[in-house]
């Protein structure tokens, strides 16, 4: 009995760690990332592609996103690579009527960033961490970041067990390949994610646990 | 600051731009791209979804859907360095096709977070390969990194644009391309079965390269003073 109640806990173990997922943002934008620990980051982007269970309009609005108040906190090397750690900050997706968010490839130009700011908080997800690791032999990075959706004005849309959520991209910095506008340092390439959540836990007895399993 | 030091910073200034100076005296953003490769048997390969095709590429995202499809990248040689798996790839195509029948057939499911089993699916490969070829391009090189610790990576290509129903729109000093992007197979990057790693990547079209003039090592002396 007590070999197969460890089966049934580890097998509950291994389910939980295979939440189900739901791509909910693409993003591409830019950024200046600071590489001295407690500086912020800067960035500015496009959010081009929301998915369900998210609602959009993308003929009235324009989505934008932006990274704010995010910190270094850690650098680590690792080789030819960097681990850069960032902690707290928000992932912030705005909905704008105004459009007035624009870049232009041709003269390697973006807005200013408080066109990508303004307009009402459609998202916000608060960032646990941030880790990117910038290669310098290559001029290429990639990141992920762990983090809870937790308001703007489409929140609700989005199931409560399934507000965590995680991001991943790409990151470069050759400039002399791809248009990278003065002020920042670094293309950035991106989706995030929800996850669900962990299970709610009930509180029981000894007694009621062994039951289940007779 | 002499000459010596003059050429030495000059070829540190052009080694940090190595390969792209070679080829980029101007780019243009040419399209968002995302969706799932694998490797098998050393040859690489993939497919997914274009939410974005910027001009000079004449798109109709309205009532066509836009699909990418990679094939027969080749592996040629790989190597670890310090938890970092470096994959070096040559040959292989990178396609668009725009598909003109509704409905769209090339379909991804991932929207059902309230299910702990769920891992993602897709359609068959030949959804992604239907309708017109509207663009090719043959890869040159491939080149990506895995930080095994982290399970993310990230990679570039550059490929020349050869052929597709919209070539035509793209300016024949402009047919060469150059992508970036980053690949995680975390379990909640939700891939499905049969592919290994999420791939979110843009494609930049490039200006043919700079041609090289052979000079002795006086002349390049001779030019710095």
């Amino acid at each position: 009995m007590r070999t197969a109640i460890g089966l049934a806990l580890l097998l509950s173990v291994l389910l939980s760690g295979v939440p189900g997922t739901a791509q909910i943002v693409d993003y591409w934008g830019f950024s200046d990332f600071p590489q001295t620990v407690g500086s912020g980051i800067v960035e500015v982007g496009f959010a081009i592609e929301i998915h369900a269970p998210l609602t959009y309009d993308p003929e009235g609005f324009q989505y934008t996103y932006a990274f704010e108040e995010l910190m270094l906190a850690e650098v680590v090397p690792m080789g030819p690579a960097t681990v850069y750690t960032y902690l707290g900050g928000f992932f912030n997706v705005y909905e704008d009527a105004s459009f007035n968010a624009t870049y232009d490839d041709a003269q390697c130009l973006v807005s200013d960033p408080a066109t990508f700011t303004d307009g009402s908080l459609y998202l916000q997800a608060e960032l646990d961490t941030l880790t990117w690791i910038y290669n310098s032999m290559t001029g290429r990075g990639s990141y992920d970041a762990v983090m809870t959706y937790t308001g703007g004005t489409h929140i609700d849309e989005i199931p409560l067990d399934c507000r965590e959520g995680m991001m991943f991209g790409g990151t470069t910095d050759l400039s002399c390949t791809v248009c990278i506008p003065e002020g920042y340092d670094h293309r950035w390439d991106g989706q995030a994610f929800t996850i669900q959540g962990p299970s709610a836990v009930d509180s029981s007895t000894w007694g009621s646990v062994k039951t289940l399993f007779r | 600051m002499n000459v010596r030091m003059v050429i030495v910073v000059g070829f540190i200034a052009s080694a940090v731009c190595l390969v792209p100076s070679v080829w980029a005296q101007q780019s243009q953003f040419s399209m968002d791209y995302w969706g799932f490769t694998h490797e098998e048997s050393g040859v690489l390969s993939g497919l997914g979804f274009i939410p974005l095709i910027e001009p000079p590429l004449v798109v109709d995202l309205e009532n066509y859907q836009y699909t990418w499809v990679i094939e027969d990248a080749v592996l040629d040689s790989s190597r670890v360095d310090g938890g970092i798996e470096y994959y070096y790839y040559s040959g292989g195509t990178f396609k668009v096709y725009e598909d003109t029948v509704e409905p769209w057939n090339a379909v991804y499911s991932d929207a059902d977070c309230q299910d702990p089993e769920w891992v993602g699916s897709i359609s068959e490969p030949w959804t992604f390969q239907d309708g017109e070829l509207f663009l090719l391009a043959e890869f040159q090189y491939l080149n990506r990194t895995y930080y095994t610790d982290y399970q993310f990576g990230d990679y570039e290509g550059m490929m020349d644009l050869t052929g597709g129903t919209h070539l035509d729109d793209i300016p024949p000093l402009l047919r060469h391309g150059w992508t970036f992007g980053g690949a995680t197979d975390q379990p909640w990057a939700c891939i499905p079965e049969d592919y290994e790693y999420r791939w979110d990547g843009q494609l930049f079209l490039v200006e043919d390269p700079t041609r090289t003039e052979s000079t002795t090592w006086s002349g390049i002396k001779s030019f710095y003073r």
